[in-house]
């Protein structure tokens, strides 16, 4: 096992840059998660890490190997393709045991791995079976196999789960991650599914156009994102990003929302925003709470829309123009049309300043001379 | 409103109508080859006086005249040599320029396909003139080897886009695997892509082998010596300037089929659809 760094690596197909210089570094026994939109450059990332694509510009290292221009063969890393990208010829023994028939070994030695493997993935019935006989999941599993015969140095999944369907990617992600806990290996998992980075990840690489937007913890994209990209990309339902300018009002400082100008919402005090200044609020849902009827609280919307999955229900506003979604547990959810009252739980905000980024209380003004500087 | 009955009756007489022409279309094809075996049972020289359909006397004297008092056996096998050499070769060069072109991202590469299509375009006996000088400058003219050379430049071209759509149907990601797993691009090739491109290769193989075999052109232009002769030019000398020796010529006309189809007959099972499936979904 070993620890990945990314250095400054770019990435141009033709005249088009995709990886703007990337730099993460995954400790050794972490799992991380790329995670982006497509075309992001997640994949591309992995590819570059596995030699499959060519980085143009910056170093890529496995511990201390600085790896670019090896062969992928020589870089000692295992991957699970989308596509399971399984050996059609091959029966399943075969397929698992062909990368250490690669490294030469007998066939006798061949079989106590194959067996192992096939037993940590339950595939020990179907060994015979070639991959056209198998379902998704079991292909799956074979991939899995083939990559954990070997000792490798780090694992790299390429969204494995996604030709999947739900309940099925459900338990496959469990069994990445019960893998991860007792193989304690580095491993790297690309998805888009963002359900799928929060309960895998150590920690999370929010990638956009080709350049990391924010890495950290499940826990810190979620609750600290860097940006209005990182906040509305992590959480379903999406945050409710609400763009509008400061203005005064007695005592304090309130936003007046672009989408309905008749509208204020009060600024905690603790932020250090100058009036006229054009800001992004955001709230999560869960802290977007109902109180119905409408009552004496300064806002009110009506009810227009209503998902529920059983337990939660995504409820969404329409507050003159302005459209706020509010997820509720557990209760029945308001009727279509139901004018209800909303109240945002005290101290949940998340405040963007004009370019996006998130601002912390008190350090909004020097953090942005700080980037300007920089520029 | 048409009525159960009448839906039925239709069906059967569609049925009918569907066999019909099914026994017609297999008549059309099979009685040609029906009535060269004929002919060539036939005894020497009366293949003209036939009246019925089934002939009154059968014997394979035709046969056997052809392979003891003519050079039939000598003929096969020149064919044989020359066909599998030129099929072998036009694969070689097919599977390899066609991978690249699968494969390899480079400038040009449309061009280049688009190049050898053209050289499909223009018709044999256009080429064969050219040819006729260019060999005869190489020293190429009346051997065998020259016979080879002509025939892969008739089937490499569409050997090339044969095997580049059959590699192009193999994921890539399937290579990048087995890269991954220990291979070097040629042992991946050689490992994965190669195997499971098999029975296009098996199509590649007869199309060459069958297009060499039935050369006529090109045999009878770059060859003199009796000796070098292909069985196509073989069969071509029994008819004469005044008379045809039909009984004989249809006895090696059969003679010269079967091995095409005992090629076709082994080759068959390598073509089979579906070998594919399951790799990826």
């Amino acid at each position: 096992m070993a620890d990945v760094t990314f250095k400054g690596v770019e990435k141009t197909f033709g005249n088009l840059k995709v990886i703007h210089g990337v730099d993460i570094d995954i400790a050794d026994g972490e799992l991380v998660v790329f995670v982006g939109p497509s075309g992001c450059g997640k994949s591309t990332l992995l590819r570059m890490l596995a030699g499959l694509e060519e980085n143009t510009g910056g170093e890529i290292l496995i511990g201390t190997d600085v790896v670019n221009g090896l062969p992928p063969k020589d870089r000692d890393i295992a991957m699970v393709f989308q596509n399971y990208a399984l050996y059609p010829h091959m029966t399943v023994a075969e397929n698992i045991g062909f990368p250490l028939r690669m490294q030469g070994l007998t066939a006798a030695e061949r079989k106590k791995h194959v067996v192992r493997a096939a037993e940590l993935l339950g595939l020990e019935s179907y060994l015979e079976r070639y991959p056209r006989e198998l379902s998704g999941g079991q292909r799956q599993r074979v991939a899995m196999g083939r990559a954990i015969v070997r000792e490798p140095r780090a694992f790299l999944f390429d969204e494995p789960l996604s030709n999947l369907d739900a309940a099925l990617r459900v338990q496959m992600r469990k069994e990445v991650k019960l893998l991860h806990r007792r193989l304690e290996a580095t491993m790297i998992f690309v998805t888009h599914d963002q359900v799928e980075a929060m309960t895998l990840a150590d920690r999370i690489v929010v990638l956009r156009d080709g350049r990391v937007e924010q890495i950290g913890t499940p826990e810190d994209v979620y609750r600290r994102p860097a940006s209005t990209f990182v906040a509305g990309f992590i959480g379903s339902p999406p945050i409710n990003l609400i763009a509008g300018t400061v203005r005064p009002l007695p005592g304090k400082l309130g936003l007046v929302p672009d989408a309905n100008p008749a509208l204020t919402f009060d600024l905690p005090e603790e932020f250090d925003f100058s009036s006229g200044q054009h800001i992004t609020l955001g709230v999560r849902p869960e802290n977007l709470v109902l109180v119905s009827p409408a009552g004496k609280q300064e806002l009110e919307g009506k009810v227009v829309f209503c998902e529920s999955s059983g337990q939660e229900s995504a409820v969404t506003l329409d507050l003159g123009g302005l459209q706020l979604v509010s997820s509720i547990w557990g209760e029945e959810a308001p009727l279509i049309g139901n004018m209800v009252g909303v109240e945002i739980r005290a101290g949940e905000v998340l405040l963007f300043d004009e370019r996006g980024i998130r601002v912390d209380p008190g350090v909004a003004e020097q953090e942005h001379r700080d980037f300007t500087d920089a520029e | 409103m048409t009525s159960p009955r009448r839906r039925r009756l239709d069906s059967v007489a569609g049925q009918v109508f569907k066999a019909a022409g099914i026994v017609a279309l297999g008549i059309a094809v099979l009685f040609p080859i029906y009535w060269m075996a004929v002919i060539a049972l036939t005894p020497t020289g009366f293949s003209r006086s036939l009246t019925s359909l089934v002939p009154a006397e059968v014997t394979l004297e035709n046969f056997v005249t052809l392979f003891t008092e003519r050079p039939m056996l000598r003929w096969l096998w020149n064919s044989i040599i020359v066909a599998a050499a030129s099929s072998f070769l036009s694969l070689a060069f097919g599977t390899s320029c066609g991978y690249a072109l699968s494969r390899l991202r480079f400038r040009g590469a449309g061009l280049v396909l688009i190049l050898v299509l053209a050289t499909q375009m223009m018709p044999a006996t256009s080429i064969v003139v050219p040819l006729y000088i260019l060999f005869r400058d190489f020293g190429l003219l009346d051997t065998m080897q020259g016979m080879v050379l002509g025939h892969v430049s008739l089937v490499a071209p569409l050997a090339i886009w044969m095997a580049k759509g059959f590699f192009d149907s193999i994921p890539a990601d399937l290579e990048g695997a087995a890269r991954i797993d220990g291979c070097t691009r040629l042992s991946a090739y050689w490992h994965v892509a190669l195997p499971l491109a098999m029975p296009g290769l098996a199509a590649i193989f007869i199309y060459g082998f069958v297009t060499s075999w039935h050369d006529f052109l090109f045999a009878k232009t770059l060859i003199n010596s009796q000796a070098l002769w292909t069985a196509a030019t073989g069969i071509s000398s029994f008819r004469g300037e005044y008379f045809t020796l039909h009984e004989l010529q249809m006895a090696a006309a059969l003679t010269f089929a079967l091995p095409v189809v005992i090629v076709f007959l082994v080759m068959q099972r390598r073509i089979v659809s579906g070998a594919l499936s399951g790799s990826v979904r």
